[in-house]
Formats: structure tokens, sequence, C-alpha cells
């Protein structure tokens, strides 16, 4: 990246992947601010047909959805463009196994939806996406 | 989990005082049968003693003493007694046997002097009615040996009053009780006995008629007694299941509702944050104001459904340890800044002994804190004003030890074993207005046991309490206490 300063942030582009809108939509006030574009999908399917047409930077995936879950999505991904994003899951689900699933498919780190903050998680991936 | 250990015996307990009251109530029975039998017999022999007694009176030992040897058969004195047996006999028909015995120089055999059978004793006749006759049919002759050797009563006692054996004898017509009675003599020494056999067929049978309605009855109420026992003991055990399983239901429905509730409570937490934070434009200072107090109610929220989540993982046994590269130092610091400013509102003196060095640590965070912070802020909560709290912290050979010390109301003996169970609540709190909602200890054990610690206390009641709690710095290793 260049000295050029406004952060190249104002290009990233954040895919939110979750089926309970109410917390994608803060994720994505937060990011906003930030200056970064975000695009949201309601379920797997509508996340695949994303992640085939363009490049993200970073994916925020749910793991339980409807018609195809966040595990599903990993596997996938493999296959698109998107295969090196750096995909960060969002899950309230406490099962030791969903999580070193989630990871042995290739997500970067694994969050409690509801044990993080919004603003905990804009800044890990701020973090991670500036280096 | 309900406690179900005492319902869960009271079955085999049921079963076998069940079995033991049968037990007793059969031996009772037996034993009185014994008795009532028993005292049938004495009172038949009583009577028999005296129709034997009776019978001898007839008799006086002058006469009979004329009666010797075969050759006085015949006699005038012999038929008289003979006759006179003979009517006994007729006046009683239970009498099977009359007879006269009388002493010899050998006091193993006694000699027959007349006997109801034998008017004539050379006369052949089927005595036993079996339709020959032969020797068994043969009849007595006086001077004729009678052998006793076997029968003790009639060596001695049977001269000195009346006298029953006490056997009874079987033979081909049934069974017999015989007894003696002693012929007086107005010249000297008691020299011939009186002998009666009597048939008692109807002995037993008179008992059993008397006392089968009762045990029938009996055995009836003790068939009852084991069917009701059956019954209630069925009617536990389903009632044993339904309550486990309700209590699993319960423990279930506590997580998923838990669970769900997360989700509303966490987007309330971070939409006012980020109004807060001016994220969807800039508040006035009256609204900002206003958001905080429901700031703070939602926090209140948050934390009791947290709680509950805690306290279902607990219970089903799921709890999930995080572990992270923990400071101690700082993490030690950051609990007292939040406690130590209670314990100086309540004027309680507050003495830390923290190392200053610490070795790397891996623990869960949120869950070692929560139990630290509850331990302190009990300690600072139980205490009266103007008290101690003391909280001391070592390490060695990789485990954590912290001791949280007060001298404030303590724990009562009744109180101190469900002091780590759920809603608990001393009894000897006197403050009304100490809150807390009785999970904090119990979640604290089950975090601490996760984590391959234990935590322990001693108290005493109105002198204070310590709790111990020993943690393996890095949790890959149990700590042994």
């Amino acid at each position: 990246m260049t000295a050029a300063a406004p952060a190249p942030a104002q290009h990233k582009k954040i895919l939110i992947v979750d089926d309970m809108t109410s917390m994608a939509n803060l994720w994505k006030l937060k990011f906003a601010q930030m200056g970064y574009d975000v695009d949201m999908s309601k379920d797997g399917v509508d996340a695949m047909h994303a992640l085939e047409s363009q490049h993200f930077d970073a994916v925020l995936l749910d793991l339980y959805m409807p018609n195809k879950n966040g595990f599903e999505v990993l596997e996938e991904k493999s296959h698109t463009q998107n295969s090196s994003t750096p995909t960060y899951v969002v899950t309230s689900s406490i099962k030791e196994e969903d999580i070193s699933r989630a990871k042995a498919l290739g997500a970067k780190a694994a969050f409690l939806k509801y044990q993080t903050s919004p603003k905990e998680l804009v800044s890990i991936l701020s973090t991670d996406l500036k280096a | 989990m309900i406690k179900t250990k005492k319902i869960e015996w009271a079955p085999l307990t049921s079963y076998l005082l069940l079995l033991a009251f049968v037990v007793l109530t059969l031996v009772v029975t037996y034993v009185l049968y014994l008795g009532v039998q028993d005292m049938f017999k004495v009172r038949l022999q009583e009577q028999i003693k005296s129709v034997a007694a009776t019978a001898a009176a007839q008799f006086e030992e002058l006469e009979l003493s004329s009666i010797q040897g075969p050759e006085s058969v015949g006699s005038a004195l012999y038929e008289s007694t003979v006759k006179k047996l003979q009517k006994i006999r007729e006046s009683n028909p239970d009498i099977k046997y009359i007879y006269i015995l009388r002493k010899t120089k050998n006091n193993q055999i006694l000699e027959f002097v007349a006997d109801a059978d034998s008017i004539d004793p050379s006369a052949e006749i089927d005595l036993n009615k079996d339709g020959v006759i032969d020797e068994s049919d043969a009849l007595n002759w006086p001077g004729d040996p009678y052998d006793v050797s076997e029968y003790y009563y009639l060596q001695f006692d049977a001269f000195r009053g009346p006298t029953v054996d006490p056997d009874l004898t079987n033979d081909q017509w049934g069974t017999f009780m015989s007894s003696t009675a002693p012929i007086q003599n107005t010249h000297g020494a008691i020299n011939s006995i009186i002998g009666l056999d009597i048939a008692v067929r109807d002995f037993n049978a008179s008992i059993n008629r008397a006392l089968v309605p009762f045990i029938l009855y009996q055995i009836f109420l003790l068939l009852t007694l084991t069917l009701l026992t059956v019954r209630l003991v069925g009617t536990w055990s389903t009632q044993l299941e339904i309550i486990k399983e309700l209590d699993r239901q319960k423990d279930e429905l506590l997580g998923l509702v838990s669970h769900q509730l997360a989700a509303p409570v966490s987007a309330i937490r971070w939409y006012i944050e980020m109004l807060l934070d001016g994220d969807l434009g800039v508040l006035t200072p009256q609204q900002q104001e206003q958001l905080r107090t429901v700031q703070g109610s939602t926090q209140n929220l948050n934390d009791l459904v947290s709680m509950i989540l805690d306290v279902s993982r607990v219970q089903l046994g799921r709890v999930r340890i995080e572990k992270q590269e923990l400071d101690l130092g700082l993490f030690f610091k950051e609990i007292i800044d939040v406690v130590e400013p209670k314990a100086i509102e309540k004027k309680i003196e507050f003495v830390k002994s923290i190392p200053a060095n610490f070795p790397n640590a891996m623990l869960d965070k949120r869950y070692t804190r929560m139990t630290i912070e509850n331990l302190m802020t009990n300690a600072i909560k139980y205490t009266p004003e103007n008290g101690k709290v003391s909280v001391t912290v070592t390490h060695s050979e990789g485990i954590m030890r912290v001791v949280v010390k007060d001298n404030g109301y303590g724990i009562p003996l009744a109180d101190q074993k469900n002091i780590f169970g759920k809603m608990f609540r001393a009894s000897n709190v006197r403050n009304g207005s100490i809150d807390g909602n009785g999970f904090g200890l119990y979640v604290a054990k089950g975090a601490v046991e996760s984590q391959g610690g234990k935590i322990w206390f001693e108290s005493a009641e109105g002198k204070g309490t310590t709790f111990y709690v020993t943690l393996p710095l890095n949790s890959d290793s149990p700590a042994n206490s």
C-alpha cells in the first residue's frame, strides 16, 4: 500500500452474511463509518452469488442460516475468486466443535456474536486489513 | 439437577421392610401355632393323668399282690381285676389299652399283672383284627416281663405320681398318649401302676380347625400388603421418572430461552452504544442522559442473561473455556480497582497482597475474573462496617492460589453444604438490601473446576469466611491441591 493518506479503506469491500438483519445492520453502519463498502447477504445462497461475482477484502460470516449454512459457504468459497479472502465467523453457537470446524474450513477467526461489540469487531478487522 | 438419591433408595427400603414384616409375621405365627399346640397337649396330658389317677383309685396293692404268675389266671381276684379294667375301658371309649404293671427286682423290667384283654390269655383271638391269628395276637400272662429300659418315666416317676409319656406313640390303629398312675399301697411303698393308652386322633385336627382360618386370614393380609407395597413402589418409580424428566426439560428450556434472549439483548446493547457514540447522529445532553439510564438497565439485563446462560452451561456440563494469555498483574489490578471503592464506602479495611511478578498464564479471562471478583464482592458485602477483608495471591509450581478472607457474618453451619448450589442465600443475611442473584458461587465453582482448579471455603458464623481458589496457570496441567 502506498503512503498516500486517506486510507485505502475507501476501496475496501466487506461482505456481511447473516440472516439476522438487526445485528448485520449494526456492523454495516460501523464499517460504513470507517469508510468501507459493505454488501449484505441474507443466507448462504445469496452469499455464494456475491462471492462468485465480485472480490471482497473481508467476509463476516454467520454459521447457522437457512438455505445454505456458513460451513458450506466456507467450503465453496475456495472455488471462487474470494478463495483467499479472510473470513471472520460470527456465531451465537457456543459449541467448541463449531468453532474448530469453521477454523478447519479456513476461517481466519471466530467471534461470539453476542459477546463481541461491533466496535471490537470492526477494530479487529480494520487492523487486519491494514496489515 | 434435583437430588434424587433419597427417593431412589425408597423402593429398596420398602421391599426390605415388607420382607422383614412378612418374615416376622410368619415367625410369630409359627411360634403361636407351636404354643397353641403345646397348650392343647399340656391340657390333654393333665386330663389324661387325672383319668389314670381316677382309674388307679379303684385298685389296691394288697389285692393285686395275690396275682402272681400264670397260675393266678382263673382266680376270682384275677377275674374281678380284669372285669374292673374292662369296665373302666367301656366307660371311656378313647381308652385303647388299660393294664397294670408291677416292679421287679430289676428296675428296667416291669412285670405284667393284668389288662382288659387278657381274661383268658390262652384264648386265640384275632386281637389286631387283621384276619390272621399269629404271634402278633398274643395276649399277656401275669408275670410276663415288660422291658421299660427305654421308658425312663416308667422306671421311677410313674411310681411317685400320675405321669404321662411325653412322646405320643403310633401304631396301626392311630396315635396314642400313654399315662400311668400309682396304685395305692397302705402297707408300704408303691409297687404297682396302672397304665392307660388313650387315642388322641383328634388332637392335631382340632388345633388345625381352630387356627387354620386365622392363618388363612394372615396370609390374605400379607398378600394384600405385598400388593400394596409393589403398587406404591411402582408409583414412586413413575414419579421419580417424571421428576427427572421435568428437571431435564427445565434445564434444557432454560438453556434454550437464555440463548434466545442473548440475541435481542445484545442487539439493544450495541444499538445504544452506537447511539451514545454518536454514530447515528449527535444527541442532545438530555437525550444522552436518558440513553445512559437505558444503557444501565440494559447492562443489568445483559448480566442477568449472561448469568442464566452460564448457569445453564454449568448445569448441562457445557462450560466453554476460552483460554487466553493473561497478564495477571494487570488482571488483578483491574478487579481491585472495581472492588476497592466498595470497601472504602463501607469503611472496610481492604488488605491486598499480590506478587509483583507472575509467570505466563493461560486462563479464561471472563470466567476467572467473574470468580475472583465475585469472591471479593461477597467478602465486602457480607462484612459489616469497619470490618476487614484481605486478598492474598500466591503462586508456585504453576499453580495460582487466591485467598479471600473476611471477618464478617460468616456462613451458618447448616447452610454450608448448600453454598455452591443454585439460588443460594444464607439464612443469616441481616441486611435485607444485599443484592445478588444466588448463582454467583454456583457458576464460579463450575468455571474453576472446568479449568482444572479447586474452590473451597472455611467459615464460622459471626466470625468470618475464607475462600480458597487454586488454578493451574496453564490449563493443560491439572491443579493438585
